[in-house]
């Protein structure tokens, strides 16, 4: 199969030929193809860059030892998308928790505290910064199921199908979510579009 | 018109979401890679003992040696001896409370009760021998008249068809009292292998005189 020029094959034919003859070179293109993607996916997704740097390796590391757990009846950057999306998922749960805690034991009264993110530092970004600031956050405050959705179909331009595929669910319930998704994010983002 | 209005709105917003710049992966993202897979490599090959033993594939052959265990266990000839003991356990109990009485010299409210029956029938069996001339006979109970035991002429006496005409007036009286004491001094002593004896006794020297 290698007898063409590598970087020329598919996906499918790519995950194929490392499946079935543990070629390193056929992973090294997919992991070439699909590192900035998923980066790109993911730190919309948790507006972190550093876990996402993590957990789009994570998804590499997977891809590499799981290789046989991909069937070729379904899309290669569908089920990429799947494993990275549901590693994402985990990763943003974790930080929740780890960012919001009780300090019930603590005082009498029954409060929590949330612990601002001080990742962004609004001093050291310029003004176009300013407003990717302000989009990110708004992304960051609706609800992680619309977030996926909007990302998958606004910023990695992803089709109805791949993205149902992607998150397992029919195509009317990923356009409702979309549809909801960009609803909540006005609410935010009113001021930056009315410029 | 709203249907526009929204439609405008979700244009607007899909389009500030498609503005965002690219984000990338790091430059040496292929490097850290190799190194997470090699490390993750050796991690798998390193397996620790008790992931070796709890390895899902010898879960079967783990469960048929322990049934082959049991199995051997249950069909050893000793074992039916050992679960005597295993199986019933109140029957062993009751044997052990036993022994530790015997040992402390208490007896089991049943034995009590036994020996106070043992008692009363051996009283009770002496009382009725008392009432009998015959069994009472002893050489130094006996006065004797004119050279001749008059319970012997006596016994001459009844061996006819009539019965004893007079009962010995002088025998020495025994009461109820004395007899349990000296009853129970004897058990002390010995309790059951003096009573035996007094009684073989008394039962030969009856058996003397009668064949006198």
């Amino acid at each position: 199969m290698l007898d063409k020029n590598p970087t020329e094959l598919s996906d499918e034919e790519l995950i194929l030929e490392f499946q079935q003859n543990n070629t390193l070179r056929a992973f090294e293109i997919l992991v070439q193809r699909y590192k900035n993607p998923l980066t790109n996916f993911i730190y919309r997704f948790l507006g972190d860059y550093e876990s996402c740097t993590d957990v789009v390796q994570e998804t590499m590391i997977r891809l590499y030892n799981n290789k046989n757990s991909y069937k070729s009846i379904a899309k290669f950057s569908t089920w990429i998308y799947t494993i990275a999306g549901n590693l994402a998922k985990s990763e943003y749960k974790r930080k929740r928790r780890r960012q919001i805690f009780s300090v019930n034991s603590f005082g009498e009264e029954k409060e929590t505290f949330e612990i601002p993110d001080e990742s962004y530092r609004p001093d050291i970004i310029t003004d176009s910064g300013i407003k990717e600031k302000i989009i990110q956050d708004a992304l960051l405050k609706i609800s992680s199921a619309y977030r996926e959705a909007v990302i998958l179909r606004d910023i990695q331009d992803l089709s109805y199908e791949e993205i149902a595929e992607i998150m397992g669910i029919e195509v009317g319930t990923v356009k409702s979510k979309i549809n909801r998704g960009r609803i909540q994010l006005q609410k935010y983002l009113k001021h930056i579009y009315k410029d | 018109m709203a249907q526009l209005n929204d439609e405008n709105l979700n244009k607007k917003i899909s389009d500030l979401l498609k503005d965002l710049p690219k984000i990338n992966a790091p430059v040496n993202f292929e490097t850290k890679l190799v190194e997470r897979i090699t490390i993750a490599n050796q991690l798998a090959g390193k397996k620790s003992f008790m992931e070796k033993i709890f390895s899902p594939h010898l879960i079967p052959s783990a469960t048929l040696a322990a049934t082959a265990v049991i199995i051997f266990l249950l069909l050893q000839p000793q074992f039916e001896q050992k679960s005597k003991y295993i199986l019933i356990p109140h029957e062993v109990q009751e044997i052990e409370s036993r022994s530790i009485e015997h040992q402390l010299g208490i007896e089991a409210p049943e034995m009590q009760v036994e020996k106070k029956q043992e008692e009363r029938s051996q009283i009770n069996q002496r009382s009725s021998e008392k009432e009998s001339p015959i069994n009472n006979v002893t050489e130094e109970a006996l006065p004797s008249i004119d050279g001749t035991n008059e319970k012997l002429q006596l016994m001459y006496d009844t061996k006819g068809t009539q019965a004893p005409a007079s009962v010995p007036t002088q025998q020495p009286k025994v009461s109820e009292k004395e007899e349990i004491l000296l009853l129970e001094k004897v058990k002390k002593e010995s309790p059951a292998d003096t009573l035996l004896e007094r009684h073989r006794l008394k039962t030969s020297d009856s058996s003397k005189i009668n064949q006198k």
